[in-house]
């Protein structure tokens, strides 16, 4: 146990760390810690000091008199013991044979490790001082003033009278302050840094017991220290056979070190992370200095070559109660969010946005969608406006379709890939003027797509053209299903007939008494206005469309409602039935890649893909037992004789996977989309198999959307 | 019809007595008018400003864009600095962006010279309005900066961070873009971020501000604030 924690235990808590001791010292620290264990009472018995008694003081000889067996020029060869200290082993420094004595506590108090991390992180320069056996430092950073233990200045008085300078000068740095000495502003304050006196000696003639809250013992002097004496030895290693540990959080012991060196981890810093020394929970504070000696030793460098590792933060070990402080995990609100909760809606996390999954019954939700009309909060979606004449020329860079010829007031719905021709996003784009463009996003997508279109732009692509997100500017409702015309036409005075309004348009319109963009578009398969107005009037307008809607059994909808409405109408979501490696035309979404354009990212793999032939495919599916749903995710597998020592599926390959599926309350059965082998999804009514909980299930693929696969409803 | 701030929840809970302001439902006190004026004034406090103006304009003239629409020295700005121009702010975020700070309604005035002046000539200059698109909180009185030196890394000191500058960082694991713009003499600070984010940003200052008394206050005590000299 280290001296200075035994003199912890004494002073501070009252406890007496073992009846009969024996006291390593190399510095007068130790003589003191030998001093306050007989004052509590203990039996000590011997101390152990590696100097000659010529170096000790005036007070270890008195204590020597008193009966304390003392063992000049000798130190501790081996500890034994179960669950605790039964005895040790003491010899004679320059070798020897060793003397066994009885005791329950080994004291030791053979140097000082200056705590001098935050002066490491504040750059400081450290050196090694060959005289006293420790690391100080010799040079601050301006602004940066240190005292104590550090500098090399030890005992309470002494490091008291060294704080006072440090802090007076600290003063003075400060700004605002009256009477600045330019000189302070330099590195080397005036005080100490030197910091330990030019003859090199701690002014040591105050030095008192360690410890302040505790009066000193009779045998603590207050002078007569020797000047210029090392408090730290510059023993590292006893030879022995056992054994010799040297860092005792992570268990490393010299054999690891030498072995580690040998192998060619010969510099601290790779000695540091191929041991893990000094990376335990002292972080150091116990084998730093030796770890930095015995390295210099083993390869034949000096300390000073050796060098130190990098002081990292934390100093010292951070409280799991201030990382687990303030809750600081940001969650995005729809500006109508209140509603949802007003409503009842069971809420879900979807990315950092709360949405509303349903408001109880999302079925039911589905049906008023098909048969009279819903309403659904879509404002998550990322929304960019693009600005300028170059809008066009780089959409068409950045989407697989074509862009350059989309007259004002029209819409389209676009696919993103990345170079690789990975699909990375979709959504619709409309085009508001001649330079004004604004496209929407998926909820997840905003910020990703946003910055890449941005890096894009700024890599060349973005002549001409202006890109905003401006995601949280609006609120976006949309309004679906068969009598979504009539609810509309009650909060506006424009014309939105099909014949002026029609599939795939967007009109600036006022509603409600709010000016709105309103995009005719269908994720949901039925006549549908995605309704987009400043997000401060979100709330009116959300109100006023629930109230217009009343007389036609509106129902808001949920994200589930939407699901399974997207489902029927086979339209994929980006992420959920495509991955990290799914092209457009493996997602059977060929008609909308346009290699007959201009350069566009995707463009030559998804070539190579159209040459070679996809060799998965994204299909709907039905099932052989039409209410049976497959849970995402399951497996589609095929009989194989090569698959035969598979533990999971004996005799059976992983040829597919189901991306989604649902019960329809439209159709009254189970779809879903999937992946399996093209050749298989070529062929409407091909049958395949699903293992669901190790049994097999039929699905049989389906082309096209499940519901109004002509879309008759939507363009109505 | 009102506009409704996204603040408008977490204020209601608080228990704001709103009034209609600029178009606005806007908190005009949390029933103690002179108690909030006195924690504005010796403590820390914060505000809805979200219904505050703020439109973005964007390209290569954007400092003489403004210059010209606004008749103010918006073009000799450096990064990060503002001016006050009385009723609205101007600060340059970028050598092409530049940031205006307006009253509540005061968006259509602005939007409109700011476009006359951007559909000038080229090259072209976009003019954004992101009134809806914000979340706007202040943090107000001498104990502002340490309030947000909880929640954010940067240096908010007056030497650091002068009155009437602006900055962006990282507030709560959120973006925002934080403008220095006292009231009167006391400390304020506007942090403007995402609208859908305000409602958690505006708890989590309140959580970390907790051992400070910080309290919300309204339309009133921001009123005599302001007219503080």
């Amino acid at each position: 146990m280290l001296g200075s924690a035994v003199q912890r235990l004494i002073h501070l808590f009252g406890v007496l760390p073992g009846r009969r001791a024996v006291v390593l010292a190399a510095n007068d620290d130790g003589w003191r810690v030998a001093a306050d264990l007989l004052a509590a009472g203990a039996d000590l018995a011997a101390v152990a000091d590696e100097r000659g008694g010529d170096q000790a003081p005036d007070f270890a000889h008195k204590l020597a008199g008193e009966g304390v067996p003392v063992f000049w020029k000798h130190t501790i060869q081996s500890a034994y013991g179960g669950k605790r200290l039964r005895r040790v082993d003491v010899r004679p420094v320059d070798g020897g044979s060793a003397i066994t004595l009885e005791c329950d506590l080994l004291a030791v108090s053979v140097g000082w490790g200056p705590a001098n991390g935050l002066l490491y992180q504040a750059g400081a320069k450290i050196s090694y001082r060959e005289d006293r056996n420790e690391f100080l430092a010799d040079h601050l950073p301006p602004g940066i003033f240190a005292a104590g233990r550090v500098m090399g200045v030890h005992g309470v008085e002494a490091e008291l009278a060294d704080g006072k300078r440090a802090g007076e000068s600290a003063g003075k740095f400060a700004p605002g302050s009256l009477h600045l000495d330019p000189s302070l502003r330099s590195g080397n304050a005036p005080h100490s840094v030197p910091g330990i006196p030019n003859d090199s000696s701690p002014p040591e003639s105050l030095h008192v017991a360690p410890g302040t809250s505790h009066p000193p013992t009779s045998l603590s002097p207050r002078s007569g220290f020797a000047q210029g004496m090392p408090r730290t030895s510059n023993r590292i290693s006893v030879p022995g056979s056992g054994k010799q540990f040297v860092c005792y959080c992570e268990d490393v012991t010299l054999k690891d070190l030498k072995t580690a060196i040998a192998e060619g981890y010969d510099s601290l810093e790779l000695l540091k992370r191929y041991s893990t020394i000094s990376m335990g929970p002292c972080q150091g504070k116990m084998c730093s200095a030796n770890t930095i000696h015995l390295c210099a030793r083993e390869n034949g460098w000096s300390v000073e070559q050796t060098g130190a590792t990098t002081a990292r933060p934390p100093m010292t070990p951070v409280r799991l109660g201030v990382l687990a402080g303030q809750n600081m995990e940001p969650v995005r609100h729809s500006p109508v969010h209140d509603r949802h909760l007003a409503a009842g809606a069971r809420m879900m996390v979807a990315g950092l946005w709360m949405r509303p999954e349903h408001y109880g019954d999302p079925q039911a939700e589905v049906q008023a969608v098909r048969q009279r009309v819903g309403l659904i909060d879509v404002s998550t979606l990322g929304k960019l406006r693009l600005t300028g004449p170059g809008a066009p020329a780089l959409l068409n860079k950045m989407y697989v379709n074509k862009w350059l010829k989309l007259d004002v007031g029209r819409v389209r719905y676009g696919v993103m890939c990345n170079d690789e021709g990975v699909i990375t996003d979709d959504g619709v784009t409309g085009r508001l003027g001649e330079f004004e463009w604004y496209t929407t996003t998926t909820s997840s997508g905003a910020a990703s797509v946003y910055e890449y279109i941005q890096w894009w732009a700024q890599s060349g692509w973005g002549e001409g053209v202006h890109i905003h997100n401006v995601t949280e500017n609006f609120a976006a409702f949309n309004l679906a299903g068969p009598h979504s015309r009539e609810v509309l036409a009650n909060l506006t005075g424009a014309d939105i007939s099909n014949h002026d309004f029609p599939y795939m348009h967007v009109r600036q319109i006022e509603v409600a008494g709010v000016h709105c963009m309103v995009f005719r578009i269908g994720f949901t398969g039925e006549l549908s206005y995605e309704i987009h107005c400043p997000a401060g009037a979100g709330p009116h307008l959300w109100d006023a469309l629930l109230a217009a809607g009343e007389p036609h059994g509106i129902t808001p909808f949920g994200v589930e409602a939407q699901r399974i409405l997207r489902l029927e109408k086979a339209h994929i979501i980006v992420g959920q039935d495509t991955d990290a490696l799914t092209d457009p035309l493996s997602a059977d979404m060929a008609w909308i890649v346009k290699h007959d354009k201009d350069n566009f990212l995707g463009n030559r793999p998804l070539k190579r893909i159209a040459d070679q032939g996809p060799v998965q495919k994204l299909v709907g599916f039905t099932m052989q037992s039409p209410g049976v749903v497959p849970e995402e995710g399951l497996q589609i597998v095929r009989r194989s004789d090569t698959a035969g020592s598979q533990i999971a599926n004996p005799g059976l390959e992983i040829i597919g996977w189901v991306t989604s599926s649902r019960l329809s309350p439209t159709l009254g059965k189970a779809i879903g989309l999937c992946w399996i082998p093209a050749a298989m999804a070529d062929t409407e009514g091909t049958e395949f198999t699903i293992r669901r909980n190790g049994s097999l299930l039929t699905g049989r693929v389906h082309h096209g959307a499940f519901y109004d696969p002509e879309g008759a409803r939507l363009r109505s | 019809m009102m506009l409704i701030s996204p603040l408008h929840p977490p204020l209601e809970k608080s228990g704001a007595v709103f009034i209609e302001a600029a178009g606005w439902r806007q908190a005009q006190s949390f029933g103690d008018p002179e108690g909030e004026l006195q924690a504005a004034r010796q403590a820390v406090a914060l505000a809805d400003l979200s219904a505050s103006a703020r439109i973005l304009v964007e390209g290569e003239r954007a400092a003489s864009v403004v210059q010209e629409a606004l008749q103010v020295d918006a073009a000799v700005l450096e990064i990060g600095a503002g001016l006050d121009a009385g009723s609205f702010g101007v600060y340059r975020l970028r050598p092409d962006q530049v940031f205006v700070h307006g009253s509540a309604g005061q968006a259509g005035e602005l939007l409109a010279a700011l476009e006359r002046e951007a559909g000038a000539g080229p090259p072209f200059t976009t003019v954004t309005d992101m009134t809806h698109g914000k979340a706007e909180i202040a943090v107000i009185g001498p104990q502002a900066a340490e309030l947000l030196s909880r929640l954010c890394g940067l240096d908010f000191s007056e030497v650091h961070f002068p009155n009437l500058s602006a900055r962006q960082s990282s507030v709560a694991k959120t973006h925002q873009l934080i403008l220095r713009h006292h009231l009167g003499d006391v400390t304020t600070f506007a942090l403007i971020g995402d609208r859908s984010l305000g409602a958690y940003l505006w708890q989590t200052a309140l959580e970390a501000g907790s051992d400070m008394k910080v309290r919300p206050i309204g339309l009133q005590a921001l009123s005599n604030l302001a007219g503080t000299s």
